[in-house]
């Protein structure tokens, strides 16, 4: 047991933890180098010395990103899952397994799979736009200010729509039959059972499936990094954390990057990140509760 | 008797239904197809006719982007990366898991909440840059392993919770017979819990083979780069050989793929567990 627990410690709750006090410092990822405490300052430049229009982009886009993909992702894979839970439908299995591949293949995979269909001139998307929508010189979505942002977005629900969908479909699964059964004989339409029945019978899972969405949402970066590296105005807080620490662009909002690898700066950058999510978990949560309790 | 739990569910119903899994189908299987004809059109016939079905049949395709990828290092160093660290991962959740279920340590409750944390916590990733860095690991095979062995919660909850079914006299009759600890972990413990492991790492396994953060972060030479960063940095060189790089991601997701054709049960239960205690 020792081992595990001591791993446990060492590289999962002890850097946790030290986030907070690396926030403090101006320690950098350049190994060797002096480093000092210098107190607010990290907090101070990020929410008063930035540019407030970047911080107004940084936030906003990472709202937009968590709360797009939360309701969107949500709502599909609920009625998806409804659907995949219907018993004259044959071949349920296999849909499952199809819904859910994109978690398997990796957000590599998914991230050039993504290049390949918005690629230009001979992606398909970019083919599709011309001949079929007749789009006169179509823009090169992933190179776009205004639609790299989407696209993204959309990768991030293509990909983890099977996740939710495989909760929904355990929390379906538990519902009695009898229910349902009872529900039918009285004369309800699939609508009514759907909105009475299902929907209260598992608002657990769907509690569970909203704050698993946000809380994955608004730190996940993968896809960013991988389809536009930050550029094209789709930098969230996530990837800021990781540029500002580790290199590469979209260390700003604007798609830009910092040098010299500020890891004190970028260590306070994922605290406000810690911080929006605590605090939207706990706003979710009571929403959630409240939705339940004015059903009921 | 009829099964009448499903509802009389109308004609049209059922229609509209099947229209939307199959819509649904088309926009998951769509851009696989597509990418898959991609990767065996030759440079030219993709030019030519991008979206059309190919001509070419270029399978050697594979056969170039392996070799100019150098594929075969990489597969190698993701082999043993993904190996070493979901058998250490497994073995190291196992027996956190055990002395918990069996309540053999002091507060096994409070246990719970300390593997809690770590599912709501930052991830901390620039003090574990930090402390691999100061450790000398950097840049090494073995600091990698080190960061991607976890012992996260999902898998002490569910090893945990599965343990729990495991009959007691079972460690008395051990302890009577004088079998170690150790032993009895291995050839008892182990083998009675498989499904549980096999669900676990695969997952693990998954997530191992397909990481992407933590080797940006801490492999910068060639020799020590995984699959998926060999993945994207030949994405990075061949911008616009899409049939090159089509052929590539097909050669990365292959073991996945054949590893969700025989594993598909265990993956969505382990999922299915998970979430639901969440």
């Amino acid at each position: 047991m020792l081992p595990g627990v001591l791993h446990y410690l060492i590289f999962r709750l002890l850097p946790s933890i030290t986030t907070a006090v690396l926030s403090f410092t101006d320690i950098s990822g350049i190994p060797g180098a002096a480093w000092s405490w210098i107190g607010w300052d990290n907090y101070r430049e990020f929410f008063v010395l930035q540019n407030a229009r970047d911080l107004r982009n940084a936030l906003g886009r990472t709202a937009i990103y968590a709360l797009t993909v939360t309701l969107v992702q949500n709502a599909i894979a609920l009625v998806m899952a409804v659907l995949l839970n219907k018993r004259f439908l044959r071949g349920r299995n296999l849909y499952r397994a199809v819904y859910f591949m994109p978690e398997i293949l990796g957000v590599t995979v998914v991230a050039t799979i993504w290049k390949l269909l918005f690629s230009t001139p001979t992606g398909p998307v970019f083919l599709f736009m011309r001949d079929v929508l007749g789009i006169q010189n179509p823009p090169a979505i992933l190179s776009s200010f205004e639609y790299a942002f989407p696209a993204v977005i959309a990768a991030q629900i293509w990909m983890h729509m099977g996740y939710s969908l495989v909760i929904f479909l355990a929390g379906l699964q538990n519902i009695p039959g009898e229910i349902y059964e009872a529900a039918y004989i009285d004369g309800a339409g699939e609508w009514q059972v759907f909105w009475c029945v299902t929907l209260p019978m598992i608002w657990s899972t769907v509690t569970v499936n909203t704050l698993l969405a946000i809380i994955g949402s608004l730190q996940s970066f993968e896809l960013i990094m991988t389809i536009t590296g930050g550029q094209f105005n789709t930098s969230t807080l996530g990837m800021m954390v990781f540029a500002t620490a580790f290199g590469g662009r979209g260390a700003t909002a604007g798609g830009g990057s910092i040098s010299g690898l500020r890891q004190g700066y970028a260590a306070a950058q994922s605290m406000v990140l810690f911080a929006a999510v605590l605090v939207v978990t706990a706003i979710s949560q009571i929403i959630m509760t409240r939705l339940e309790r004015d059903s009921a | 008797m009829k099964d009448r739990s499903q509802g009389i569910a109308s004609a049209p119903f059922r229609a509209a239904c099947y229209l939307l899994v199959a819509v649904f189908l088309a926009v998951y299987l769509l851009p696989l197809f597509f990418a898959f004809n991609t990767s065996i059109k030759s440079a030219q016939d993709y030019l030519n006719n991008p979206a059309g079905l190919t001509k070419s049949w270029a399978f050697s395709n594979y056969l170039v982007a392996w070799r100019r990828a150098s594929f075969g290092n990489y597969i190698f160093n993701s082999i043993l990366y993904t190996s070493v660290c979901t058998v250490a991962s497994l073995l190291l959740s196992l027996f956190i898991a055990f002395p918990i279920a069996r309540r053999y340590v002091p507060f096994a409750g409070l246990w719970y909440y300390l593997f809690l944390c770590g599912l709501f916590l930052p991830s901390g990733a620039i003090p574990l840059f930090q402390i691999v860095l100061n450790l000398g690991l950097y840049d090494t095979k073995l600091g990698y392993m080190l960061i991607m062995t976890g012992v996260n919660a999902t898998s002490v909850f569910f090893f945990t919770g599965y343990l729990k079914s495991l009959p007691r006299d079972m460690d008395e009759a051990a302890v009577i017979d004088g079998c170690g600890y150790l032993r009895y972990m291995l050839r008892c413990v182990v083998p009675l819990a498989k499904p549980a492991i096999a669900s676990m790492g695969l997952l693990t396994m998954i997530g191992v083979w397909n990481d992407i953060v933590s080797s940006t972060i801490y492999l910068t030479s060639e020799t020590n780069y995984n699959i998926t960063r060999g993945l994207f940095v030949f994405s990075g060189q061949y911008q616009n050989d899409w049939t090159l790089m089509a052929a590539a991601l097909f050669i990365v997701a292959a073991p996945l793929i054949v590893l969700y054709l025989f594993g598909q049960r265990y993956i969505v239960d382990g999922i299915m567990a998970g979430g639901v205690k969440g």
